[in-house]
């Protein structure tokens, strides 16, 4: 019976383990989670909400778990299938965390005698899309009213926080980080014992090897081959790919600003998935922050202008060929320049400001885009040309005379954000409105003809008959 | 096998005390009748309910689980009116529960029950016994809605009391002890509770229903009531809000 059971489930789910001492690797980790829960238990403590931040399958939804058993607390989950709108947050989150709580066995847990109830955000950093609409503001709420621990799990802390940062405040950041082979063995070693199969201590130095470090994948390849014999064992052991592991941009700037090793360097910038004109950004926002001393930092520069210069032929010629060495530029040559004289911490490293400022300008840009392209139209030139030698006059003039607002306003079909940026007032002011309004009122006869002509042809097109055809 | 025929006002009842905590639930079904235990999503509350066969008109059934989403079904059920009747048969072999309206066959699939957990009800202990019509005690619920998101519940000797206190507003009920059909309390307790949830229950609770409210001082609310007359009863928990220093 037993054996049906392992055979259909994955073994990942029947060894996750359930305390925190069975948690592979991670010490300095989870000492911090056993430090926050402890917090807990001696009333509400500042940093209401903890955040585990780092790479796929090295257990912090295990050690989430484990924490909650460990401390005997409810457990309410809200995984990335679940629907995480603002909506269903402020009911699971909002309503049930302040609230003292019943487990799923039915147990009553008061938080006055510290049975709490942890509350665990997977994917926390994936809650995004339009689905989960206005999740990130209901989040940060939650967490600055909760009575009850908040665990927000996330791969990647900057996804997060850049949406939400007010978390930054209110959650404690713990960084899991990947466990070495020897800890990956013990834990295979620990479930082939288990599962009662003999394989030689190599064949598990291999699997782990391979796994790249992610101990999910390595459990998931042990479970593949546990039914095989010794010498397909062998063979298919032999043969297991490489699982490429992409290691965060936050690990590649740090061998890149601390490894004093420039090989490592180039080799995890390279493995990122992420193109050299965006990695430049992450280096030279945060490279006067880490590499303090002048001379150093001169010389980082240095090698990152000539990785720029690379980038901009690249950009010109379209010869993508000149990217590699763009590539080594900035991580070989930063590496070089930084040795290993600075340290870095998991707060030191931030968000290009540009592309913050890139997404936060995104709907300004594009109202801009949408006047210059009626300007352009209307006087027959260029973007460009319409932005340099028209708007600037135009809007002098505008300002000036409200009949000739009124008047382009109709011919080039101006709409209110257009006005807004041409007057350089509010979209919702009195004067856009009235002239808004002046226009409307001088045409409406033009389009009622308009209407007129096209209701047959609709009527045409959706197949419906009228009933009055028939009379 | 599960084959039954009711009233379309019994399996009403039923789906909106049951969807108003869960989307989904198990079923449990016997002989004797239809069972079951949930505790919502937030773990914030619980519900127990159990349904004899004698509120069918007819009943044929062995014992077996079945997983419903009844927010469908509910919405489903919105269509029959009071005293129609509805047919409810489990095809066992395509996995679903056909629900049978007027001339209309809504045939549901039902939902893998394997990974939902089967709650005990905790024994708690509750000092007070505060007994009444559901009517007595709706307008002061209404009343609280606009003004805070908790609500106090407040059993003394002599009388039974809503409070809700938002920023600028409050509202008071104030029941006396011959207001309500029975009050059984020695010392005062008070308990805090969200009032959505609160309020979400006794919206569920048929009209001119009996309660009976079990309470203690910060702790969870045990509301009991029978339905379909006295062929089925019901037990709402409630767990109070965390009242902190802050």
């Amino acid at each position: 019976m037993k054996e049906i059971a392992s055979e259909q489930q994955s073994w990942t789910e029947i060894y996750r383990p359930r305390k925190l001492s069975e948690i592979a690797g991670n010490s300095q980790a989870i000492k911090q989670l056993k430090q926050w829960a402890d917090s807990w238990m001696k009333g509400n403590p500042r940093k209401r909400g903890a955040i585990l931040s780092g790479p796929p399958g090295i257990g912090k939804t295990s050690a989430a778990l484990a924490l909650a058993a460990d401390y005997e607390w409810d457990i309410v989950e809200l995984n990335a299938s679940d629907q995480r709108n603002a909506a269903n947050i402020d009911k699971i989150v909002g309503h049930g965390s302040r609230a003292d709580s019943f487990s799923s066995d039915g147990a009553y847990h008061a938080a006055s005698t510290g049975k709490l109830k942890l509350i665990v955000f997977d994917e926390a950093d994936n809650l995004f899309g339009r689905q989960d609409y206005g999740g990130a503001k209901a989040i940060v709420q939650a967490l600055r009213k909760t009575e009850q621990p908040i665990v927000l799990i996330v791969n990647d802390y900057y996804e997060l926080t850049r949406r939400a940062s007010g978390v930054k405040t209110l959650a404690q950041t713990i960084k899991f980080s990947r466990p070495n082979s020897q800890n990956i063995i013990a834990v295979l070693e620990r479930i082939a014992e288990n599962e009662g199969f003999e394989i030689s201590h190599d064949f598990l130095y291999k699997i782990a090897q391979n796994s790249g470090t992610d101990i999910r994948a390595a459990v998931n390849d042990l479970q593949s081959i546990a039914k095989l014999d010794p010498e397909q064992m062998q063979e298919v052991i032999e043969n297991l790919g490489w699982r490429d592991v992409q290691p965060e941009t936050f690990d590649a700037l740090a061998d890149i600003f601390s490894s004093n090793d420039p090989i490592a360097a180039r080799l995890s910038l390279i493995s990122l998935d992420e193109t050299p004109d965006r990695l430049i950004l992450w280096i030279d926002d945060n490279l006067p922050a880490v590499i303090r001393d002048p001379e150093d930092r001169l010389r980082a520069i240095d090698y990152l202008s000539k990785a720029d210069i690379y980038l901009g032929r690249v950009s010109r010629k379209q010869y993508y060929g000149l990217w590699s060495y763009a590539n080594d530029m900035m991580s070989m040559g930063v590496s070089i320049s930084a040795g290993d004289r600075y340290k870095i911490y998991s707060d030191t490293l931030r968000f290009p400001m540009y592309l913050i400022r890139l997404s936060q300008t995104k709907a300004k840009r594009a109202s801009i885009k949408s006047l210059l392209g009626k300007l352009a139209l209307y006087s027959h030139t260029s973007r460009p040309i319409a932005r340099e030698s028209i708007l600037p006059y135009l809007r002098g003039l505008m300002i000036r005379d409200i009949e000739l607002a009124r008047e382009l306003t109709k011919e080039m079909d101006l709409q209110a954000g257009d006005l807004a940026l041409l007057l350089g007032i509010d979209s919702d002011s009195e004067k856009i409105e009235s002239i808004l309004s002046d226009v409307e009122s001088e045409a409406p006869e033009r389009e009622e003809i308009e209407e007129q002509q096209e209701t047959p042809s609709q009527d045409e097109s959706q197949g419906q008959r009228s009933l009055f055809e028939f009379r | 096998m599960f084959q039954a025929r009711t009233k379309a006002d019994t399996l009403k009842e039923l789906v909106t005390i049951v969807s108003t905590l869960v989307d989904e639930a198990k079923f449990t079904i016997d002989k004797e009748g239809i069972s079951l235990r949930a505790v919502d999503p937030a773990h914030v509350a619980m519900v127990d309910l159990k349904l004899s066969k004698d509120a069918f008109d007819s009943y044929e059934a062995e014992d077996t689980e079945l997983g419903i989403d009844v927010a469908k079904l509910d919405q489903f059920l919105r269509l029959a009116k009071a005293g129609e009747p509805i047919d409810l048969i489990h095809d066992e072999e395509k996995r679903r529960l056909n629900v049978t309206v007027g001339n209309t066959t809504k045939k549901m699939s039902l939902i893998d029950t394997t990974g939902m957990s089967e709650p005990k009800v905790p024994n708690l202990s509750l000092p007070a016994k505060v007994s009444l019509k559901i009517e007595e005690i709706s307008q002061g619920i209404k009343a609280s809605e606009s003004v805070s998101d908790h609500i106090a519940l407040t059993a003394t000797a002599d009388f039974f009391e809503i409070i809700c206190e938002g920023d600028t507003d409050q509202v008071q009920m104030k029941l006396s002890k011959d207001q309500l059909i029975a009050l059984d309390c020695e010392d005062k307790v008070k308990s805090l509770f969200p009032l959505e949830y609160f309020s979400n229950m006794m919206r569920a609770v048929p009209p001119q229903s009996k309660l009976d409210m079990f309470l203690g001082n910060d702790y969870p609310v045990k509301i009991e009531f029978n339905i379909s007359g006295e062929k089925g009863n019901v037990t709402y928990l409630l767990a109070p809000r965390i009242e902190s220093g802050d």
